[in-house]
């Protein structure tokens, strides 16, 4: 399994930290008389993310993505070509309410292609918070659904890790919280995160490291 | 304790109501794959009381890392397994907190089980070190012959 090390070259980064999402660490430089902007590059971080706003209201504050309170399905994405290795993230919710979700989708091609983790926070059931599921060309399934994952405003952390023989791990604040194996979808193009309230709350997003 | 099942798919596959497995019971942990278009081959996990109102027909651990391996050559039993909340529900009463045990016992989940089975057994002054090697092959039956230990 992939582990997060130090020195290790994340093929995708972002902590937020600028507070932006998107136009974002550029500089511009004076090359030959001519101003010209630079991509943000370093050894550990080289590769942070260009998000863009499918749909809905999203905005970045205090080093983290926000999702605002609008009861909706909305959506941001990036380019994510990774469809094996390891995918973590911080997400926390601002109240527990009977619905109310942020959903990567950490692996996706198409509507019909693509793995997602499913995190929410429902007062109703609250064992139902934390589940992979999948969809290769027709129905969407469950593959991994762990009990006693409940419900929480703090800030947690999932992990998922993926080798090449489709053989899935999923953690939840660095608990394995199950293994199952799955390759239906071996290709990647985006990451992205769904939101969907049905009850206004607010979401947050951040340090996303895919390795 | 945790078995290995093949139940039927239910669902209709939307997103409302995905194909999953028919386990006869909302609130339970599970892994599982899907081993034709009507049913799944489910790890579950589920304290002994639960046991009479699950679905499903319960399989042996050679017939399961049949079935695994036809999906997945390369793949073993402990690429479709779950906590158990057995083990969990023990170490409460013995006033642990099996996150925490369960962080600090290694990364991937078998080592994480074995982690909380080695604490209820430090904990009970019972030695259970014989049984290591083939509990994080991770057999359902080999779990079961540590949980009876356990238990006394």
């Amino acid at each position: 399994m992939s582990r997060f090390t130090a020195g290790s070259i994340y093929k995708l980064f972002d902590d937020f930290g600028d507070n932006k999402y998107s136009n974002r660490d550029r500089v511009k430089q004076n090359i030959g008389g001519i101003n010209r902007r630079s991509r943000f590059s370093t050894t550990c971080y080289p590769k942070r993310p260009e998000w863009t706003v499918e749909s809905g209201t999203w905005s970045v504050s205090a080093g983290r993505l926000t999702k605002n309170k609008v009861a909706a399905q909305e959506v941001i994405y990036c380019t994510s070509p990774t469809a094996y290795g390891t995918w973590q993230w911080n997400f926390q919710f601002d109240a527990i309410t009977n619905w109310g979700i942020l959903q990567p989708y950490f692996i996706y091609v198409d509507a019909t292609h693509h793995y997602f983790l499913f995190h929410g926070n429902d007062s109703e059931a609250p064992d139902w918070n934390f589940m992979l599921k999948g969809r290769n060309g027709g129905a969407e399934y469950i593959i991994i659904n762990p009990a006693n994952v409940n419900a929480t405003t703090t800030l947690n952390t999932a992990k998922i890790t993926r080798d090449k023989s489709g053989n899935w791990e999923i953690f939840y604040n660095g608990v394995s919280k199950g293994t199952s194996t799955d390759n239906n979808v071996t290709t990647s193009t985006y990451f992205r995160i769904l939101a969907d309230y049905e009850n206004a709350n607010q979401g947050y997003f951040d340090n996303l490291k895919v390795l | 304790m945790k078995k290995f099942i093949i139940a039927q798919k239910i669902g209709t596959g939307t997103k409302e109501d995905s194909f999953r497995p028919d386990l006869g019971m909302n609130i339970i942990g599970y892994s599982c794959m899907q081993i034709s278009d009507v049913e799944f081959l489910v790890r579950l996990s589920v304290l002994p009381e639960n046991t009479g109102k699950l679905n499903g027909n319960e399989i042996s651990d050679d017939e399961a890392l049949t079935l695994i391996k036809t999906k997945s050559p390369n793949s073993n039993l402990i690429n479709l397994d779950v906590p158990d909340v057995e083990t969990d529900y023990i170490l409460k009463i013995l006033g642990e907190n099996p996150d925490e045990i369960r962080k600090h016992s290694g990364e991937t989940l078998i080592e994480q089980e074995w982690g909380v089975v080695d604490k209820i057994a430090k904990i009970k002054k019972i030695d259970i070190t014989t049984y290591k090697t083939d509990f994080q092959k991770g057999r359902c039956d080999k779990h079961a012959s540590v949980l009876a230990k356990l238990k006394g």
